[in-house]
């Protein structure tokens, strides 16, 4: 009986060993949206605006 | 325009490390701006018969999938950018206050109908749902944007500006 109790607590330590050392789930991942994109493209666009109006003023 | 361009940097520079070190940390800015987007698109929304509701910064068309106005979502960079050339291209300090005001409230309101806009999407052309939020800003913001600087431009040409050979010791 003894031994029998003995086995079945180093099976369950064993399993449940096994089973704490699993990854935990994956949590969600942050929502699939970006920030306002091209704005590399407004401050171009705006220097450009800034050149024209310089050259224009030195003519 | 070299000295444009050195006040630019100088602004932008200036605008990062505040809002590094004391707007994102403090958070409240951002959160008024994102939450208040919501609640008021969400309000337009509901007086056309819409079935919406809002959870935080979350919008929902019932039965469609949500959309969360994230701190990059809320158009704060935009206005920052928009007012960085105003201030750091030359003018009157009374025109400069009025475009600025103009401008960010125009940046605001175009962001609740761009919001607006994505939850409608959600329901009519969901497939393409990515797309649209991709190019958004070219729709909604940039054409705009451009047209009030260059607006600014023309408004600064016009403004009198003191030169050192116009100036006379009294």
């Amino acid at each position: 009986m003894n031994k029998k109790l003995n086995f079945i607590v180093i099976i369950a330590f064993c399993c449940l060993n096994v089973i704490f050392a699993q990854d935990p789930p994956p949590l969600p991942d942050a929502p699939n949206q970006g920030p306002i994109n091209g704005l590399l493209f407004l401050a171009i666009g705006g220097i450009l605006i800034a050149a024209k109006s310089y050259l224009h003023r030195s003519k | 325009m070299f000295r444009f361009l050195i006040r630019a940097a100088i602004f932008y520079t200036i605008w990062q490390v505040v809002y590094d070190l004391f707007l994102l940390p403090n958070g409240k800015l951002d959160e008024f701006l994102s939450l208040s987007v919501v609640y008021i698109s969400k309000t337009i929304l509901n007086t056309f018969g819409w079935d919406i509701h809002s959870l935080g910064r979350v919008i929902t068309i019932n039965g469609y999938r949500g959309v969360e106005v994230l701190n990059e979502c809320n158009a704060l960079t935009l206005m920052v950018l928009y007012s960085g050339f105003i201030i750091c291209f030359q003018g009157s300090l009374q025109n400069k206050v009025k475009f600025v005001t103009v401008g960010i409230l125009f940046i605001y309101f175009l962001n609740i109908i761009r919001i607006i806009a994505f939850s409608l999407a959600t329901v009519y052309f969901q497939p393409h749902w990515e797309l649209f939020h991709e190019f958004s800003p070219f729709i909604f913001f940039y054409p705009l944007i451009l047209w009030l600087w260059y607006q600014w431009t023309l408004t600064g040409e016009k403004t009198p500006t003191l030169s050192t050979s116009e100036l006379s010791l009294a």
